[in-house]
């Protein structure tokens, strides 16, 4: 490796001559030369450039870093240095001078998560908010209902409900065959093989048929408003349709909301029998069921009201799924980056918001004893 | 001493579709000039640039970068090449997760080996080189106005010292004292560290005020070539109606 200063003491006076070629390139092997330059109080120093092969900003400024650090306790004279090598020199020490890159600003475990905590805070209160402006949104659209726009509406509708059912079908589907095969497994024991019956409709109607639609729309509707709002409002529109006299209230949140409360309980309606099928025909694989029998047995035992219970969340779901996705969309930052995280964090609150809600419904039909 | 030119298009053609885009597009640009490339909406001056930066593949014709063609060069081969110029995009392309130090770190810390303190030195300088102030560095692109955003995408552009510059619309989106400070930014740049610099733009403040020369592209060709002053006198309609759009509008 060649040196890139060469440090000769003549009469008391150091000469440092530069060599080679000082750019980004030999940026490591220049600092650590340049460090180990260290010269005793007292003497004068000449920096000689006329061995310098070649230099760039970096090299420029690791001169200038050089000079700067032996001119505490020296005189350091520079010579020697080319013309277009000195333009250079004299633009570093102009721009950067001896500014330092400030650090930046890491946070310590506590105080990430005070921060993630009142971000949390400030979520839920705006979210209050927006649920707020969506309730006068409603009442403005009663006063008014001209204001409608069903073509959005219809839109929505086809979006969020029509083309949601394969999906929504197939995942209760799959469902109501693991449930029915974990239930036939310990049912078989006992020789209540027609319990099965029992059993699984009832956990399908009431819980998990809408939980999981309520997942899968929260992953699918939820997050495209979210994206779809939140790109609009990237792109000005939703300030455009302010600007033209329209409500984004009324021409994007309403007819998404309205959309997902009426698709929500066709969907969970969807994933109540192609769970049922999923568990007719575990019973008949399994335990020897026939579907007749199978469906004689579900219309002894399951209660109209289990049923309507799961229909009658639904739509509850499906509202806070929409606000929050609109609201998240409403809310992106002037960045594209920003509908990334607003699309995924609407996901995670809409998913909480559902099992929060299925926890309240449940504590509330047991008071009320459906 | 006339040196090799640092980029040599020849015969290029391209094209979307049926739709042929350059109809044989050849200059040269050497190395140390300021070089404008200029026509109207739609003449494919943008996309002539993706073809030069390997983003986009010519149909025919050659493209030399620093005296090696990349048509048809291995992806490793072209890598070669990529440290050697940079890039400032129209509306700057800063990585949005990352602060604007990080920003101007990456190309650093991808194509370079160099220790963490190194980095931030290299990088402390870039801002200042752009015109920055230091404590800009810990913000995020999104909290910085439009002008200093093309003054960050600058520094990364400058990360690796390129002695090729690729400017696609500088001034654009810029008041008329920002885009002229940015137009003086660049000439003492180029002049200082002796880069060659062509930019693509519609500003002819830019082009009177730091240009060496001047491509006219139209119809997919290059239709005049030479200093702002004589390309201004060439009797095409295009370009008379462009070197007088001001005076047009004044008067009209």
């Amino acid at each position: 490796m060649t040196s890139f200063i060469r440090s000769e003491l003549k009469n008391g006076r150091t000469t440092l001559l530069l060599q080679g070629e000082w750019n980004i390139a030999h940026l490591t092997e220049l600092r650590s030369s340049s460090h180990g330059i260290q010269i005793a109080g007292g003497q004068d120093i000449l920096i000689d450039c006329r061995q310098l092969g070649a230099m760039d900003t970096c090299g420029a400024s690791q001169l200038l870093a050089l000079k700067r650090r032996l001119s505490g306790s020296h005189s350091v004279q520079v010579s020697n240095l080319p013309q277009n090598f000195k333009q250079l020199v004299s633009l570093v020490e102009e721009r950067l001078g001896t500014q330092k890159l400030p650090e930046a600003r890491s946070l310590s475990l506590i105080q990430s998560l005070g921060l993630s905590s009142s971000k949390i805070f400030v979520l839920v209160t705006s979210l209050i908010a927006f649920i707020g402006e969506t309730a006068f949104g409603v009442l403005s659209l009663i006063k008014r209902p001209s204001l409608f726009r069903w073509r959005e509406f219809a839109m929505q509708l086809k979006v969020a409900c029509v083309d949601a059912v394969p999906i929504s079908a197939l995942v209760t589907f799959l469902i109501g065959i693991v449930v029915a095969y974990l239930s036939s497994i310990q049912i078989e024991k006992f020789g209540a093989n027609i319990f099965i019956v029992d059993a699984v409709s009832l956990a399908l109607a009431r819980e998990l048929s809408p939980i999981i639609v309520a997942v899968v729309v929260a992953g699918r509707s939820g997050s495209a408003f979210t994206a779809q709002l939140g790109t609009m409002k990237l792109n000005e529109e939703i300030d455009a349709i302010t600007t033209i006299g329209l409500s984004p209230q009324q021409v994007l949140v309403l007819p998404r909301l309205f959309a997902l409360m009426i698709a929500m309980p066709l969907l969970v309606f969807v994933g109540d029998v192609a769970g049922t099928l999923g568990s007719m025909l575990i019973a008949k694989t399994s335990l020897g069921i026939t579907p007749t029998t199978y469906l004689d047995r579900l219309q002894a035992v399951l209660p109209v009201r289990s049923f309507m219970v799961g229909l009658v969340k639904a739509p509850v779901f499906a509202a806070f799924i929409a606000v929050i996705g609109c609201k998240m969309g409403m809310s992106v930052e002037n960045n594209a980056r920003s509908v990334g995280l607003h699309t995924t964090s609407t996901v995670v609150q809409s998913i909480v918001a559902v099992i929060l809600l299925n926890a309240a419904f449940a504590v509330i039909f047991v008071e009320l004893g459906i | 001493m006339s040196e090799a030119p640092v980029l040599e298009i020849s015969d290029v053609h391209t094209s979307f579709g049926l739709n042929k885009i350059h109809k044989g597009v050849s200059f040269e640009v050497e190395k140390g000039t300021i070089v404008a490339l200029i026509g109207g909406s739609g003449s494919g001056k943008s996309v002539l640039l993706r073809a030069i930066i390997g983003l986009l593949e010519a149909d025919q014709g050659s493209i030399k970068l620093f005296g090696t063609d990349i048509t048809g060069i291995s992806e490793q081969g072209f890598n070669r090449l990529r440290n050697r110029f940079g890039v400032l995009f129209q509306n700057g392309a800063l990585f949005s997760a990352l602060s604007v130090a990080e920003n101007v770190a990456v190309p650093l810390k991808e194509q370079m080996e160099l220790a963490e303190d190194a980095v931030s030195d290299v990088v402390a300088l870039r801002l200042a080189l752009s015109g920055l102030p230091l404590d800009a560095g810990t913000k995020m692109p999104s909290e910085l106005s439009g002008g200093m955003r093309k003054r960050a995408a600058l520094a990364r552009a400058l990360a690796l010292e390129p002695e090729l510059l690729f400017l696609d619309e500088p001034t654009s989106g810029l008041d008329p004292i920002n885009a002229r400070a940015f137009d003086q930014l660049i000439r003492t740049l180029a002049r200082a560290l002796k880069i060659t610099v062509l930019i693509i733009t519609h500003d002819l403040d830019t082009i009177e005020g730091i240009v060496d020369r001047v491509l006219v592209l139209d119809q997919g060709k290059i239709i005049a070539d030479g200093p702002p002053a004589e390309v201004s006198k060439v009797s095409h309609p295009w370009i008379q109606e462009y070197f007088t759009s001001r005076v047009q509008t004044k008067n009209g």
